[in-house]
């Protein structure tokens, strides 16, 4: 069989989990900052956190699929290719569930840890990824209590490294830290306290550093929450200035 | 468990909490008087110190607003019209049945017709908020029960979207549940038992522990404090949490029950 292949040589997102993970692991080891960045993210799927959001895409698969066979509307081959996608999706759940029972608890328990070598060793992709996945464990309160310490670790190592990521120059990290401070996404965790006039400046930054088009900054700014009056509104824009000017303009 | 969103809203159907303890914190017995006529002189002796007062004030808010003593064939209509609307009950994972979301409906119910005799019409908005300040209260004048139930209402308003920006006010509220329950416990109140078992088997004040949960369980079925609980309330309590545990197990939880049912003759007060 030949294994499909990303551009660094390792293997891509279509190589199955059970097969990927050892040859992530050995070139992780040896130092492939990609291969440590891929692996946390490939065992990212064996987290409590996503194998219960994939349980519950299952159930709403199930029930999509009986849904569609008591749709009188839909025509049969309709309700084939429907089903077709929803199975394959169920199946491909099943499949990551058991790969993810086969492999070591230990590696399943660390999950982060190579994302994290390959951040603190300053792959700013390595820190991008950790700021966006690090947290996503604690996806309710519950979690957040249960393992409280740990959250705020994470929570303060995602925030230092998207702050470290724009000192870099690399302007990928004002999308994500005005999303960080965004109200648009009540339901996902965020590593910063909602702040609408930072949220509008790291996007407004990001707008003139071109690293966010106007089109994908005005939906944003739509789905923010309550919209900034002109007070606030002047002091977001001169902050977005402050920021891109730092971040952007010297390099 | 949880709603589906995007339905209407359906009607309250209490239904018991996916954890052993499913009705955590029964509420002491009214004195015979309409919970409208005893709030003020509660909330009167409450800020005047009395813990008992500030802890019961703080239990019968948050399980008896919005309860309404139904008869079955109610009951059974709310159940209907939730499904009819699209509403599911989670519970570890998966969608309960409509039959078992009743059975449930109809638990919670009989706990909630003793909890809350002499409760009626209690409806705020705010009710869970202002549970959390009397039971604080409670708890900080050092009532034994609202020690015991600091812990179930303590993070129930936070909101996820900023619960990790202020992770470090979970990290307190945690460790002041922790340091309540031993308090309690220390006091001899069996409440404290029927709350541990809630915490084991949910995980978040302590690693969940399956066998842990049953055997506090156990020892608060043992206590005369079980006696707050509907007797089918704790049936179904008690067979839920064996369900998780083999032979082995189930024995030596039972074991360890009885051992920790020595703390706790029955009701504990403010010291």
């Amino acid at each position: 069989m030949t294994e499909p292949e990303s551009e660094s040589g390792l293997p891509d997102w279509r190589v199955p989990l059970d097969q990927a993970i050892p040859i992530l692991r050995e070139a992780a080891d040896s130092g492939n900052t990609a291969a440590q960045i891929d692996l946390s993210v490939r065992l990212r799927a064996c987290t409590k956190a996503s194998l219960r959001s994939a349980a519950e895409m299952d159930e709403n698969d199930r029930r999509s699929i009986e849904d569609s066979n008591e749709n009188e509307r839909l025509t049969d081959e309709t309700r084939r290719k429907l089903a077709a996608i929803s199975q394959s999706r169920i199946d491909a759940n099943a499949y990551t569930r058991s790969a993810c029972e086969h492999l070591p608890q230990d590696l399943r328990v660390h999950w982060l840890d190579s994302l994290e070598r390959a951040a603190e060793s300053g792959s700013l992709d390595a820190k991008l990824t950790y700021a966006g996945a690090a947290v996503s464990e604690y996806d309710s309160i519950e979690a957040i209590v249960a393992d409280v310490d740990e959250a705020i670790a994470r929570r303060d190592k995602a925030r230092a490294y998207l702050l470290d990521v724009l000192e870099a120059g690399d302007t990928r990290s004002l999308r994500d830290l005005s999303d960080a401070y965004s109200s648009a996404f009540p339901s996902v965790p965020h590593v910063f306290p909602p702040d609408a006039v930072k949220s509008y400046a790291y996007a407004y930054a990001g707008m003139l550093a071109g690293a966010i088009t106007p089109a994908t900054f005005d939906w944003m700014m739509a789905n923010g929450g309550k919209p900034l009056d002109a007070e606030r509104l002047a002091q977001a824009q001169a902050e977005g200035h402050r920021i891109y000017q730092r971040c952007c303009i010297k390099r | 468990m949880s709603e589906q969103p995007g339905s209407a809203p359906p009607p309250v159907i209490p239904v018991p909490r996916h954890s052993p303890a499913a009705a955590a914190a029964p509420t002491r017995p009214l004195d015979g008087r309409p919970f409208d006529e005893r709030r003020r002189d509660l909330e009167r002796r409450a800020m005047a110190g009395d813990g008992r007062a500030a802890g019961e004030l703080g239990s019968i808010l948050a399980k008896c607003n919005r309860f309404t003593a139904a008869p079955d064939d109610q009951i059974q209509q709310w159940v209907v019209d939730a499904v009819a609307v699209g509403m599911s009950v989670r519970d570890e994972g998966s969608d309960l049945a409509p039959e078992e979301i009743l059975s449930r409906a109809r638990l919670a119910q009989k706990q909630g017709a003793r909890d809350c005799s002499g409760v009626s019409g209690l409806n705020q908005d705010d009710a869970r908020e202002e549970a959390l300040r009397w039971i604080e209260k409670g708890a900080a004048l050092g009532d034994a029960d609202a020690k015991a139930m600091y812990g179930e209402l303590a993070f129930s308003q936070l909101k996820l979207r900023t619960a990790l920006a202020d992770a470090e006010d979970i990290r307190e509220r945690k460790q002041r549940a922790i340091g309540y329950l031993q308090s309690s416990l220390a006091q001899g109140d069996a409440l404290a038992l029927l709350s541990l078992s809630s915490h084991y088997a949910t995980g978040d004040l302590v690693p969940a522990n399956a066998e842990t949960s049953y055997a506090y369980l156990y020892a608060y079925s043992l206590t005369s404090r079980a006696a707050d609980l509907v007797p089918e309330v704790l049936e179904w309590m008690l067979a839920r949490g064996a369900a998780q545990l083999d032979g082995q197990s189930l024995q030596r939880a039972r074991d360890e029950g009885a051992r920790l049912a020595q703390c706790c003759s029955g009701t504990a007060g403010t010291p």
